[in-house]
């Protein structure tokens, strides 16, 4: 539908360029310096392509620390941390779109605490649980607390998106001796594709980024994940960027490659939605 | 809850230790550090535990290295410490933190073995910083200060001499910079970001003017007239002198390394760890710095004692063996090492006289002159508060946000509100 | 709890036959499906907040052991409705989310309309716009710094290559032009965010809705009022929601960048909390300024249920 007046092509491409420039020139200048060396780094004027490119950084990255290490605790934790995120919150997400219950206002008015607690509040307590739990240095010790703080968002996005599902189509699942979870299962869920989607992609950035709760319940670079190790990577005084920008730019291929792939599954979904309504 | 949770903490931890143990198991030490300055020196910090463990039989220790910054380590330790965490046994801290740690219960007084003879090896600065209301709490492991970093090159080329005094380091900068005609060359640099440098180049001043915040009472002095003449010099150097842009309020520490590292200024206030930098491969300013005491004021030159301390904590199960590991690492020789390879400025007085590191590193007796007189920042449990006050309403009068002798109001006001003045 | 004890008791079997006949009560099959969600916030969020809350309401200074814990009531909070410095970081903070978010829903959805116009390419440009929220906050507020520094940064070398700026700005030396920096920074980081969600419910727009609208003669514009905005409610409602506690909670960035200067013109109210907390050890004070904060986010969440909820 777009394109098929000439003015309206140009605008739009305009319009994506600008996106594209806003949204990636940063970056691209992050790029730039993890291919600077030191030097060239302060220079000023500004230098904006590098006149000595060097892969030193990249080097360093991996020679410094257990770069790879950190990378394989991230995926790890973070893929975990997603897939039972995104499995406890459809379900609940269900109830609170679907059904009437008692003290349906109430739990949500409770999600949302949970959600603005600062966890520089709880950190405390959280690390006293852990450490009880003998989860301390463990997947499981920050794939738990990854998953209960992911938790709201990811409902509150798949309840909105589960609401916007037409009723009749389950309906007519249930008439036809659909259970109700089989109806989840069967119609609601690849419907929701876009909101499962969008929701996944929330939480793995969230969980892949997060920093505070990673660095209190982790002390060992065999359990660190990707945040805090780029982290050792900083002095006392000084933020030596064309390291940090080497592994900040590593650290986000992974997150490109979801992203690429996601946008795939949307458009599978989007394409089953319509052949079955 | 709280209470109930710590129960059955404590149930299992008790499970834990009822695990025959064998009379001849090794007592293993854990130390908590940051390794400030890359792989380099989490290198030596493995080897010279490695050295300890050989020297020691029946000792192991686990280096536990973290990231990030001393603020985030400070976070960390208030977790750990929060929760009595016994895993940790040795813990490097930073000058400014024994007073609150040592309010709080954290650490361990040492006393009973670093006895007053062994004391006196060290700079008396430094154990001044780790002794708290009669009783030490931590051996002084590496020290800084703030030191006037100064080109050289430029100083020679224009036949001036070390500035001694802020007046004469004034009239340097003008006078080289008008010289040099390059628009990217200013006078002089100071952190002049909100962050705890910032602080200590005001104690600097105030200090050099024979003020202080608080007196030997601990009453606060800080409105007695030198508080605002140190802020006015402060405003000066950007606002009357221009020797320093205006820019400088946005600049934190190692920006202002960068900045003279490429050139762009006569003088610097930072740290010690910037000497190394500056004469690192690719640094425009090799070979081309040199460092002196900070100029004086009315009263004399002075700085800020900065650096690191070994301490034990509170909670550790293994007092003793986790002191031997501190004495080894504040020894002779694990300084020796540290001052050769790393560039640390020691705190021993012998290494300072040692040859080998003379030779390789000349500089020490400038740095030493500089470091000798370091002061150390008011020594109450209230620190924190009180830099997070002055900070707040420095960085609000060199930005322009509001006059000077309102900010020292201010300041002086918190400060007296916070201590029960 | 309750389900565990059922499934255990001879009724159990017959209420697991149920659940797979789908013969359950409503009641009954929400309280199965929220059970693993109840059971994990339980856990690990519940008990840790009830923690902050009974803190709330005590003295707990980690620095001053031998004060205790005494129970204080509601002494912290009468503390705080007193400390300037509270008052000035809330007012922080509430600017700081009413522009950022403003800022980040009028870009966001334009972005999502944007690439939601496109036919080729969408996946490459909907990677490239989601980019910058994937950077941890920490560091986009260090390199943004870095690009707003007044000697080397790159803003002012393109203003002034562009003959916009005669002298260097110094972006974060004066209150005005510092928020600014920071609201740029974070309304980057996050307008893609806002995209994101956003996209999503356009994509569940069907295409026929349109048709009809253009066939009964509508403009674009009526077509984006009478069509998109009301099916698109529920996706702005979340994003607005989520990202005004995002916003509320708004720490890292604006600590990277301005460390909360000049003055405190950029302190936020999160991070007030971290340095009542974690530098200055009082912890009681921090966690009745967290429960305050807290608060202050559910009147936000109330409003915005209120305004966009009503007509549901």
């Amino acid at each position: 539908m777009a394109g098929r007046r000439p003015l309206a092509r140009i605008v739009l491409a305009l319009l994506v360029a600008s996106v594209v420039v806003w949204s990636l020139a940063p970056y691209v200048w992050t790029i730039f310096t993890s291919l600077k060396t030191e030097r060239e780094l302060y220079q000023f004027p500004v230098t904006y392509w590098p006149k000595a490119p060097s892969l030193i950084n990249y080097v360093n990255v991996f020679t410094q620390n257990p770069f790879g290490r950190f990378l394989l605790n991230s995926v790890i934790v973070t893929l975990s941390s997603t897939a039972l995120c995104l499995f406890i919150a459809s379900l609940a997400a269900y109830a609170f779109a679907r059904l009437r219950f008692k003290g349906r206002e109430v739990l949500l008015v409770g999600l949302l605490v949970v959600a603005m607690i600062p966890l520089i509040t709880v950190i405390v307590p959280l690390y006293i649980l852990v450490r009880g739990l003998g989860l301390l240095n463990s997947y499981a010790g920050l794939i738990a607390p990854y998953v209960t703080y992911s938790l709201p968002v990811a409902i509150f996005i798949l309840t909105a998106f589960f609401r916007e599902i037409p009723h009749e189509l389950e309906e007519a699942a249930l008439i036809d001796g659909c259970t109700r979870l089989n109806a989840l299962w069967r119609i609601i869920a690849p419907l929701a594709a876009p909101g499962l989607i969008t929701a996944g992609i929330i939480v793995f950035v969230y969980t892949w980024n997060e920093f505070l709760v990673a660095l209190t319940l982790t002390s060992t670079n065999a359990a660190r994940t990707i945040t805090v190790g780029i982290a050792l990577y900083r002095g006392e005084f000084a933020f030596p960027w064309g390291v940090i920008t080497a592994a900040v730019t590593l650290a986000t291929i992974p997150i490109m490659v979801l992203i690429l792939l996601g946008q795939r599954l949307v458009i599978k979904g989007l394409t089953a939605g319509a052949i079955k309504g | 809850m709280k209470l109930r949770l710590l129960a059955i903490v404590a149930v299992i931890a008790v499970g834990l230790a009822v695990v025959p143990a064998s009379a001849q198991a090794p007592v293993t030490i854990t130390w908590n550090t940051l390794a400030t300055g890359g792989p380099i020196v989490a290198d030596l910090y493995r080897a010279l535990a490695a050295q300890f463990e050989r020297q020691n039989p029946g000792h192991k220790v686990n280096v536990a290295i973290q990231p990030g910054t001393s603020g985030e380590q400070y976070a960390r330790y208030v977790t750990l410490f929060a929760a009595k965490d016994t895993s940790v046994d040795v813990i490097s801290i930073d000058v400014i933190w024994p007073a609150t740690m040592v309010a709080a219960g954290w650490l361990a007084p040492l006393d009973q073995w670093f006895v007053r003879e062994r004391r006196a090896e060290y700079l008396p600065g430094a154990v001044a910083a780790n002794t708290i209301g009669g009783k030490v709490y931590g051996v002084p492991w590496y020290t800084d200060a703030g030191l006037l970093y100064y080109r050289k090159d430029l100083l020679e080329k224009h036949g001036a001499k070390v500035p001694t005094t802020w007046d004469e380091l004034i009239a340097t900068s003008q006078r080289i910079v008008t010289a040099e005609r390059d628009p990217a060359l200013a006078g002089f640099l100071f952190q002049g970001a909100r962050i705890e440098a910032l602080a200590c180049f005001f104690f600097e001043i105030l200090w050099g003017n024979g003020g202080d915040v608080l007196d030997r009472a601990g009453k606060v002095t800080l409105d007695d007239g030198k508080g605002l003449a140190a802020l006015n010099l402060m405003l000066d150097f950007v606002r009357r002198h221009r020797i320093t842009p205006a820019g400088v309020s946005t600049l934190p520490t190692d920006d202002t390394r960068v900045a003279f590292q490429d050139g762009r200024y006569v003088f610097l206030r930072n740290w010690t760890y910037a000497y190394a930098m500056f004469q690192s491969e690719g640094s425009k300013v090799a070979g081309k710095v040199g460092i002196a005491p900070l100029p004086r004021g009315s009263a004399g030159s002075a700085t800020t004692l900065g650096g690191w301390q070994l301490a034990v904590s509170a909670f550790s199960r293994n007092k003793e063996a986790s002191w031997r590991f501190v004495e080894f690492l504040t020894g002779r020789v694990s300084q020796k090492s540290m001052a050769l390879q790393l560039s640390t400025v020691p705190t021993r007085n012998d290494i300072f006289e040692d040859e080998q590191v003379k030779r390789q590193a000349p500089h020490y007796p400038d740095m030493l002159k500089a470091v000798l007189g370091a002061r150390p920042r008011p020594q109450t449990a209230e620190y924190p508060r009180l830099s997070s006050i002055v900070q707040t309403n420095l960085h609000a009068a060199l930005t322009g946000l509001i006059p000077p002798e309102e900010a020292i109001t201010r300041m002086s006001r918190e400060i007296r509100s916070l201590l029960g003045q | 709890m309750a389900a565990r004890a059922v499934v255990r008791t001879g009724a159990g079997r017959r209420a697991i036959r149920r659940i797979l006949g789908g013969q359950l009560t409503e009641g009954e099959l929400a309280a199965l499906l929220l059970l693993p969600c109840f059971l994990f916030l339980a856990t690990f969020a519940v008990y840790p907040i009830f923690n902050a809350l009974w803190t709330s309401l005590h003295t707990l200074r980690l620095d001053q052991p031998h004060v205790g814990f005494p129970f204080v009531g509601l002494r912290n909070f009468g503390r705080a409705f007193g400390d300037a410095n509270a008052w000035h970081s809330i007012g922080v903070t509430l600017r700081y989310t009413v522009v950022t978010v403003a800022a980040q829903f009028t870009l966001g959805l334009a972005i999502a309309l944007v690439i939601n116009k496109m036919v080729r390419g969408r996946g490459l440009v909907r990677a490239a716009a989601l980019l910058p929220w994937t950077m941890a906050p920490v560091l986009a507020g260090q390199m943004w710094r870095w690009l707003f520094n007044d000697q080397a940064g790159v803003i002012n070398d393109l203003m002034h290559r562009a003959g916009l700026t005669s002298q260097q700005i110094i972006w974060l030396g004066s209150p005005a032009l510092a928020f600014f920096a920071v609201t740029v920074a974070a309304t980057w980081g996050a307008a893609s965010y806002m995209a994101l969600i956003l996209l999503a419910g356009l994509q569940g727009i069907p295409e026929e809705l349109y048709e009809s609208a253009s066939l009964d003669g509508a403009s674009p514009f009526r077509a984006f009022t009478a069509v998109t905005l009301p099916l698109l409610r529920n996706a702005i409602m979340v994003s607005l929601v989520l990202r005004t506690l995002g916003a509320l909670q708004a720490l890292d960035l604006p600590f990277a960048m301005t460390a909360g200067g000049p003055g405190n013109a950029t302190e936020t109210f999160a991070l007030f909390i971290y340095k009542n907390t974690f530098e200055f050890l009082d912890f009681g004070y921090g966690a009745t300024l967290s429960v305050m904060l807290v608060v202050i986010a559910l009147a936000f969440a109330g409003t915005y249920y209120k305004v966009l909820a009503s007509r549901d």
